[in-house]
């Protein structure tokens, strides 16, 4: 057998036609598994423009001193904002309801593994930042942008394949991509566009935990104290590394942890003059949140 | 990369990414879900590919990475043959058997079933010598861009594709295919 026959065989057999509508890529939404029990956080409409009116970054100048040098005192050079608002050592940030879903969680009827999204809405501010990278140790973040809107200048896949936060575009009736949302272990905004109104990143992940998860499922208000405590145990262990890379090539980092906690919704901002925003409720009704803070 | 030009690539190499695929998995359904899957890596980079220089390249080796992280769920079907020789392979299948054609069963293997045979062969050879092959056949790409995609030196991909023709040769011609 002459190189050529070889070569003619191989091409045969190896290079067979492939029909055009083959190769049509099917944007398709790898749809969450199925589960009996879904559970979301979402409230007041009025909410929206709390987030949008707390204020920030006061604190981070305190700790620059004169000369400009950074990092040697013992706080960080730059301050981080969730929900808007200043998150402290030893303060927590509840996850506020708003008229997005803050969060998901979802999971079997008979089974003690929850799966969670978990809304995040992330802000640094401080002096001479460019740039800043959240990564997260367990999970991923669930990013969902607009792709000729977004914010993201770089991201690092997440490999895995968990059952909670969806992943891969949406589009519109004329085929347009509305929404790209895809699953980041790291993922790095720049200072000066940090969020825009198209873009939302969740925290997300699985959790088997150690006992009966049917009060999560069971909607009675009065189980806050043992819900809260499941949250917590959700997200135990959960760090998200925010590290600003400042101009001069240095960067700093903090680390926050995610939990739960008991709070009124006075404690968590969501009321006005005393009521729980649209429901007439007191604001000194306490409820079960998804909080974040600064690890110590 | 935009919208219009990741159409456009698709146009231009999506056959050969999809027969490298199907060749890979060595199964239709599966070497489709490889392709999605591929593609749909490929559109969450899709803004970074204009400094590419090679996109098909680059869209291989994602082929060969998702394939080799989970070459489970791509192979549950892989078995074109699942027997194990050309002898067994002859014997257990329906349409050797003798036909009024004037043809012997070995020149019924040889018209029947040549691609198969070939495929089965390429499929047996050590993945360090069979995805050179498929790349250069299935996927039409040049040596470089195989080096490239494998990111191996170009002398080795050379060795390793003149050695996977040798072992190819040698088992054709042992069951006549030089006649």
């Amino acid at each position: 057998m002459t190189d050529e026959q070889l070569d003619q065989i191989l091409k045969q057999a190896l290079a067979p036609e492939i029909s055009e509508d083959d190769i049509q890529v099917k944007k398709r939404v790898r749809k969450k598994k199925m589960n009996k029990i879904v559970k979301s956080g979402i409230a007041v409409a009025a909410c929206a423009a709390l987030v949008a009116t707390a204020g920030v970054g006061a604190n981070y100048r305190n700790i620059i001193s004169a000369n400009g040098d950074r990092g040697a005192d013992s706080g960080s050079p730059f301050a981080i904002t969730a929900f808007a608002a200043e998150m402290e050592q030893g303060k927590t940030v509840p996850v506020i309801l708003g008229q997005q879903q803050s969060w998901v969680l979802s999971g079997e009827a008979d089974e003690n593994t929850i799966n969670y999204v978990i809304l995040t809405d992330f802000q640094c501010e401080g002096e001479n930042i460019d740039s800043i990278t959240y990564s997260i140790n367990q999970g991923a973040f669930n990013i969902s942008e607009i792709p000729s809107d977004g914010i993201i200048m770089d991201a690092v896949e997440y490999e895995g394949e968990m059952s909670c936060g969806d992943i891969g575009a949406i589009e519109d009736e004329e085929g347009n991509i509305v929404s790209e949302r895809r699953w980041v272990k790291e993922y790095t905004v720049s200072y000066e566009a940090q969020k825009n109104d198209t873009t939302f990143i969740s925290i997300c992940g699985e959790k088997t935990l150690s006992g009966p998860v049917y009060v999560v499922w069971s909607g009675n208000e009065e189980n806050y104290e043992e819900e809260a405590r499941i949250y917590d145990e959700l997200l135990e262990g959960v760090e998200i590394t925010c590290t600003a890379h400042f101009t001069d090539g240095t960067s700093a980092s903090q680390v926050i942890t995610a939990g739960g906690q008991v709070m009124t919704f006075a404690e968590a901002g969501m009321c006005q003059e005393g009521e729980i925003y649209n429901t007439g409720e007191s604001g000194d009704t306490k409820g079960a949140f998804f909080i974040f803070e600064l690890k110590e | 990369m935009n919208k219009d030009e990741f159409e456009q690539f698709v146009l231009e190499h999506g056959k050969d990414i999809l027969r490298f695929c199907r060749m890979t998995t060595r199964e239709e359904e599966s070497g489709n879900e490889l392709y999605q899957d591929t593609m749909l890596k490929l559109l969450e980079k899709q803004r970074k590919l204009d400094s590419m220089q090679n996109v098909k390249s680059y869209a291989l080796s994602i082929s060969i990475l998702l394939w080799r992280n989970k070459k489970k769920k791509y192979s549950k079907r892989k078995q074109i043959l699942p027997t194990s020789s050309l002898e067994e392979y002859v014997e257990n299948h329906e349409w050797m058997e003798p036909e009024d054609n004037g043809m012997t069963p070995e020149q019924q293997v040889l018209e029947k079933s040549q691609v198969e045979v070939v495929q089965r062969l390429v499929a047996q050879l050590p993945e360090k010598y069979r995805m050179p092959i498929y790349l250069s056949y299935s996927a039409d790409m040049k040596l470089e861009e195989i080096a490239e995609c494998l990111q191996i030196p170009l002398g080795t991909v050379k060795t390793r594709i003149r050695k996977a023709k040798s072992i190819l040769k040698e088992q054709l011609e042992a069951i006549g295919y030089d006649r």
